[in-house]
This record gives structure tokens, sequence and C-alpha cells, in this order.
């Protein structure tokens, strides 16, 4: 029997082509590790957290919740993302630190704007416990923007996190 | 030419340049150059007011306040930027002061990345006048109308029946090109990296950001493919890109049973195409069906997802029952314009020597019933496919046509010998690996003959389907241009509701808070099939009704003059296009440069240019790249019309008094086409 070699190169070349997604996982989970990444995902009027990239607005593929509960005493890192228009991000009581993609950071930073398609990462170390007013300080919209808020709540170890 | 001739046209010319000199200088004089200060109010979708109007050496003053959400505006060809980030506290007025010392129109955006679905549409018109490229272009279209009457009516008149070749360059004369195409992995190799393209351009915008600012899926097809396919691939290549296409690859592959190798027998049901459909009807239909979405198409990434994977699905279920590109040739939205337009391309794939095919298949007759027979019967292919080439026409099949060892029958059901117009064929080269006698050339040519001949020896004749694909694309290349780059449409459609709400269920705006606007979809859909369907086409039939009275010619049928005047409009349609797919290319392209550092918009930075900004290309010099296409586009439009009308009516006389109305007719689509890029009107 003759082995076309031409066809089977071609074979595993299109199966090749379809690991696409594969690859996408695989580097995402590389440059934002899933167990220390919080996705927030800001839009007009709300805060919704999660654990996975495969949160999409159009597919709703992975759970979140609108409120953001962490232990204390760990460091979280947030990676803002989403949304429609421009956004702004600060939790009141906490100062961020922006990490760039290039590793270069910026600390004590109030708050951040979020650009439509341009993830913002930061993270802080949840010394204090309490609860603290998350939310949007570039106005997203006339009224609404005022609205435009949830909490982050410090666990202390009794109840579940996210972190 | 008549020498009173020469006088009257140098008179035309004369009187049409003295006249725009006048109104100029009458503009110009006067107005003083004064200092204006216009406050430009922006919400979403929208700049109030949406024309700015100035003379020309006016100081400028734009303080642009944001009324709801960040917004900007990128005044093109001035390259003056505004940007207002509302955040607490920041100040909510930009202002911005330059010297108006460019006529014409110059579009402003919204240059805030997002903003919106619709941020690429939020748009106005700075319009400094006197506008002197709209003007001037204008009139040169009225010169070049009354010249072309003047022209033809000095030429001989004697019709050429066959066309005229003009010069030809057989590519396959090249050993690299020739050693290439008949390769068999040959369209493998092209359809590779397009695939993998689409693969990306599935996942991104299926499960990457649904900002399409950002987003890799959205602006890789309806920006760079777009564009690339209007203005590169189809006038210099034809059906090129039918031959990297990947949306039909997995279909063919399966029916097929192999991927790179030529084999019989695969998955397929080989079923015949029902003859009723041997036309581009489902093709016209298809394709207004895909423009009928287009508004949610270019915002919206998860519906250019959808669109891909489900042409990819009907391709397969379609090659699994019949046999062949079905898909390609009958029913692809994509196929129907790119073939008709392909027509006025610089490449084409012909016998080198007809008389080489008919000495091999024997005399005329035999050849078209060989051809006939081979399609009746698949099991004559699987014959020929064991036999020796030079056996092959013993049995009754035709290598081209049937297929042989070395490659497929012609998977878009044309006979190599009958080619006499690109409309047709996919390039996919299998002709050149099954043709014995080497007949088989690929030509670099100046095009533009196939619209003006009836195919002479092919099965498809010219008819209603192909014109009324020409009105559909001419009037879809207006439709468009208003969307992408006019300041009406949208505002229109939307009423007093904000833009977003409109389209459908799109989850990143609230459903919940915004129901979708059906209505407004189907107001939008009636727009595009009503101006597709019957306007266009009635604007046409009156111009070809006036050209049957004008030329008193009573033996030729209104129908045919309306079908063969309509691929007149194909180089006009094409450069319209061009004008068109120039503006979203040069304004949108530099979207791609952090898109491709970051596809999914998931915070990668693979090129370190995650964070370039966006910034229009070669703006100031846009408009009069538009404005030489369109001028093109007319030029060729009226070369092409003229050898029809010469074809269509039996003496001189009659063809130069029928194509005057359609003349008039160019000329007024080249103005409405001129009025909507650099009018600054509507």
């Amino acid at each position: 029997m003759k082995v076309y070699w031409s066809e089977i190169v071609a074979t595993l070349m299109v199966i090749s082509v379809l690991t696409v997604p594969l690859g996408f996982y695989y580097y995402q989970e590389q440059l934002y590790p899933s167990d220390t990444t919080v996705y927030v995902f800001t839009r007009q009027w709300e805060f919704i957290f999660h654990r996975s990239p495969l949160y999409s607005e159009a597919l709703r593929l992975a759970p979140g919740t609108k409120e953001l509960v962490v232990q204390q005493g760990t460091l979280v890192r947030l990676l803002i993302w989403k949304g429609e228009v421009v956004h702004g991000f600060a939790i009141e009581g906490y100062n961020l630190t922006v990490v760039f993609t290039n590793g270069s950071r910026r600390p004590n930073v109030t708050d951040v704007v979020v650009y439509p398609g341009e993830p913002v990462l930061v993270e802080f170390l949840v010394d204090k416990p309490g609860t603290f007013w998350i939310r949007c300080t570039v106005q997203c919209h006339p009224v609404m923007h005022w609205y435009h808020r949830s909490k982050l709540i410090v666990s202390n170890g009794t109840t579940a996190s996210y972190v | 030419m008549l020498k009173s001739r020469k006088i009257l046209l140098f008179l035309v010319v004369l009187v049409a340049t003295l006249t725009v000199v006048l109104v100029d200088v009458m503009m110009t004089s006067a107005q003083t150059p004064t200092q204006r200060e216009f406050v430009v109010e922006i919400r979403q979708f929208d700049y109030n007011p949406r024309i700015i109007n100035v003379f020309l050496g006016d100081k400028v003053t734009i303080r642009l306040r944001a009324l709801d959400v960040s917004q900007g505006m990128w005044i093109t060809g001035y390259d003056v930027n505004l940007q207002i980030i509302l955040e607490e506290g920041a100040p909510r007025e930009a202002i911005a002061t330059f010297i108006a010392d460019k006529p014409g129109v110059y579009r402003f955006y919204c240059s805030v990345p997002g903003g919106g679905a619709f941020n690429p549409f939020e748009i106005g018109y700075l319009v400094v006048q006197p506008n002197r490229p709209f003007f001037s272009s204008s009139t040169a279209v009225v010169v070049m109308g009354v010249a072309a009457i003047f022209l033809y009516d000095g030429s001989n008149g004697e019709a050429d029946v066959k066309a005229k070749r003009i010069w030809r360059f057989n590519l396959l004369k090249i050993r690299v090109v020739k050693w290439f195409v008949k390769l068999r992995s040959f369209q493998f190799i092209l359809v590779w990296p397009t695939l993998l393209v689409f693969m990306v351009v599935i996942f991104t915008s299926l499960i990457g950001t649904q900002s399409g600012n950002r987003n890799f899926g959205l602006l890789v097809v309806w920006i760079l493919w777009w564009s690339v396919l209007m203005i590169l691939m189809v006038p210099f290549g034809g059906r090129i890109w039918c031959a990297m296409c990947p949306i039909p690859s997995f279909g063919e592959w399966l029916s097929r049973g192999a991927i790179v190798r030529k084999q019989s027998g695969g998955l397929g049901l080989n079923r015949r195409w029902p003859k009723r459909l041997d036309n581009i009807w489902l093709q016209n239909i298809s394709f207004l069906v895909v423009s009928s979405f287009i508004g949610i198409l270019i915002t919206r990434p998860w519906a250019t997802a959808i669109m891909v994977v489900s042409l990819m699905l009907v391709a397969v279920v379609i090659h699994l029952v019949f046999e062949r590109r079905v898909f390609c040739r009958y029913v692809c939205p994509v196929s129907g314009f790119v073939g008709l337009y392909s027509n006025f391309s610089t490449l084409e794939l012909r016998v080198k020597d007809r008389d080489i095919c008919v000495e091999h298949v024997g005399d005329e007759r035999r050849v078209r019933s060989a051809a006939l027979k081979s399609e009746a019967k698949s099991e004559t292919e699987r014959r020929i496919d064991k036999e020796p080439e030079s056996e092959s026409p013993e049995h009754g099949g035709v290598d081209c046509y049937a297929g042989n060892s070395n490659g497929y029958g012609c998977p878009w059901f044309e006979f190599p010998k009958n080619l006499d117009r690109n409309a047709y064929c996919g390039l996919c080269m299998e002709c050149v690996k099954t043709c014995p006698r080497d007949n088989i050339a690929l030509n670099l040519r100046l095009g533009g003959e196939d619209l003006y001949i009836d195919p002479e020896y092919g099965a498809k004749q010219r008819g209603l389907d192909e014109a009324f694909k020409a009105h559909i694309m001419v009037a879809l290349a207006f439709l468009y241009g208003e969307i992408f780059g006019g300041i009406n449409t949208w505002t229109n459609l939307r009423g007093q509701q904000p833009l977003a709400n409109f389209l459908g269920p799109f989850p990143i705006v609230r459903p919940d808070l915004f129901p979708p606007r059906w209505d407004m979809e189907a107001q939008f859909a009636g727009l595009v099939w009503g101006s597709a369907l019957l306007m266009m086409p009635a604007i046409h039939l009156a111009f070809v009704a006036l050209s049957k009275v004008s030329s008193s010619a009573k033996d030729v049928p209104l129908r045919t003059l309306f079908i063969n005047f309509s691929y007149a409009l194909v180089p006009l349609g094409l450069f319209a296009w061009i004008a068109f797919s120039l503006n979203i290319l040069l304004i949108q392209v530099t979207k791609l440069i952090p898109v491709l550092s970051d596809p999914a918009g998931w915070g990668w930075d693979l090129f370190g240019t995650r964070y370039y900004p966006w910034s229009p290309l070669l703006s100031g010099l846009l408009p009069h790249l538009q404005i030489v296409a369109l001028l093109l586009g007319l030029v060729l439009s009226l070369r092409v019309g003229w050898e029809i009308s010469t074809r269509t009516f039996t003496s001189h006389r009659q063809a130069l008094r029928g194509y005057i109305p359609i003349v008039a007719m160019l000329m007024l689509m080249t103005i409405a086409f001129l009025t909507l890029w650099v009018g600054g009107i509507f």
C-alpha cells in the first residue's frame, strides 16, 4: 500500500490549526495564572467578578459574582477588562499597584482608567478587614454612573472567598 | 476626429474650467479669513453640529464638550485630536485651534477607543469652502462624459465582434510559477495560512473582547480582508481569493476524501445541481441576507464568528450532497460579486490555443457532447481516472472537465476550452494539471472585454441574474458608503433612541434596560433590499428606456438593452467599492497594530505594540484618492458602455444615440458617489 506523505502532512497541518483555541488558553494561563487572578468584568453599570477568560459577554460560559470576597492577607491580582465605554476602577480605602505587560509597576495609584478591550492588571495586598466600596471613577453615563459600584468584602477565614 | 468636433470639445472644456474658476473666485472673494469658534457637543453616537462649515484661511476653534461618556474628535486631514476622558474632576471640554488651509470635506471621528459598539460611526464633516475637490471633480465628470460622446462619434464605428487582445503575458512561461501551480498541494499551500487566520478570527470574535476596535476577528474580516479583496485581489487577481478561501475547504476535502492528492470516491453523494438554479440568483439573495445584518456584523464580533462558521457548515452540507464546488458557484454570498467584478480583472485563465483543444477532443459537436456526457455520467469520470491521459478523449471524457489521474475535473463546472469570461473560473489550477496538451495559460492582461462579449461557447449566458448583481453592488456601494462614512443613516434610523438599542439582542448593552429594536432592523433590511432590487434597477431601466427611444432601434428588445448595459456599471461599481474600501482601510487600519499583539483583548502583548494608538493614515490624501478612483471608474465604464453599445445596436448612428443616455446615467452616478464622499452635504 502506498503511503501518501503529502496527505499525512496536510492532515496534521489542518489538525494543528484546530488547536488554536488551546493555544490561547495556554498562553493566558501563563500570563495570568488562574489561581491568583480575578477577572473583573466592568460594564454599564456593574462589576462582575469571575475566574476564567471564558467569561464572555456573548456566551456567558463561566459564572461570576457581583461582589468580591477575599481572604485577609492575600495578594489579589485583578484583571479589569471589557466594557463598552471608558470606565474607571477604584477601591476606596486601598491603593492599587498597576502592573504593565512589560513587567513594570506603578504603585500607590488610587484609581485607574479602563478602555474598552484593553485589560488593566492591578494588584494589592488585602491587609485591612472590613467592607470597601469598589466604584467606577470615569463617568460612564450622566446618571447611572453613580450606581456603578460593588463591594470588596475582606473575609476573616470563616466565609468562602474568591482568593 | 473632425476639426469642428475638436473645437467643440475644446470649448466644452474651456467653459467648464472657467465656470469652476469663476465660482471659486466668487466664493473666496466674498469671504475674508475670520476667526470662528464652534461649540461641538458629543454624545453617544452623535455630534452636534454634525457639519462644521468654514472658509479657506479661517482660524477655527473647536470647543468639544462631552455630554454623556468619555469621547473624542479626530479631524482627518488636519489631524487635530481632541479627547475627553471624564475622570471625576477632569475638565469636560477640550479645545483646539487650527487654520483651515485645505479646502474640501474632512470627516471627523470619535478618537476615544470604544465609546460603544457604534464608535466608528460617530462621524461629522468639517467642510472647508470653497469645496474645490468636489467642484472640480464634478466638472471633470461632465467634461469626460461629453468628451466620450465626441470621441466615439469620431471613431470609425466598426464594432469588433471578437474582443481585441490588446496585451497578454502568460505567467506560466515563468518556470517557478508553472512548477508551483502544477503541484498537487498548490491549493492547500494557499488555503492553509488563510485557514489558520480564519481559526483565530472565529475564536477571537466568539470568545475575545466584544469591543470591536480591539477584536482581531472583526478587524481582520471587515477592515483588512474586505479592503484587500476589493482594492487588490479582485481588480488584479480576479477570483484569486476563491482559490485561497478556507470556507469550502472542509466540505471539499470531505467530498473528495482527500486534502492534497487526487483520488476518486469520497463521502459526497455527488448529486447534480438542479438546472433551474444554474444562475447566480441564490448568490444575490444570500448577499442581500448578509447585507441586511451588516449593522450587527460590523459592530458585534460574535456575529462575525456566527456568519463565518455557518457559511463553513453550509458549505460542508452542500459539498456532501452535490458534486464539485456547487457552494462556491451558486450559493456563496461573496462569490457572486467577486465573479462579476473579476470580469474586469487583470488576470485570466484561458486556453493557449483553442484549436488544440478542438483537435484533442474532436470536432466542435463532439466536444460539446463529450462535455455533456461526462457531466451526465459520473461513472465516465471514474473510468477516465484510470486511463492514460492521451486516451481519455477516446472514452468520451475531457481531461479538464472530467479529471484524470493528475487532477480533478473543473470544480467550477467550467470547460476551459470555452472560457472567455472570468466570471466563474475559480483559479484553482486543476486544469493546468490535467491538460494533457499543456494548453492552459494564466495571462496577465489589460482587462475589460469580458464585460462586452457574449460568452461564445460556454453554457452560461449573460442574464438578468448578473445584471441585478451589478445593480445590487452599485446600490450597496452607495448605501454602505452612507452607513460607514455618512452622517445621516444611523441617526435617521434610530430616531430619538440611542443607537446602541437598535440591531438585535446585544448583551453588552443591557437588554433589560435597552430592549432590542427589531423594527429598526426591519427598516434597515427594507432599505437594503429595496435600494438593491427596486430603486437601482428602476433608475437603470429608465435610462435604458431612454436609450431605446433615442436610438430608435426597434429590433433590439428592451430586455437585451437592460442586461447588456448593466455590465457598463461594473467598472464604476468596482471603483466605487475601491473608494469605499480606501476610506475604511486608511481610517481604521492602524487599529490592527495593537490587535496583533493582543488578538482577543485578553491583556497580551506579543509584539510590544499593545499600546499603539489609533491614527488615520494619509487622511489628507484620502478624498483625492477617492476622487481619482471614481473618475477612473467613470472613464472605464464609459469605454465599456461604448463597446457594449456598438455590439448591441446594428448601426454606428444607433449605437451613438443609444449611448448618450447611458453616458448621462454614468455621469449622474459618479456625481452621486462624489457627493457622498467629498460633497459634505449628507
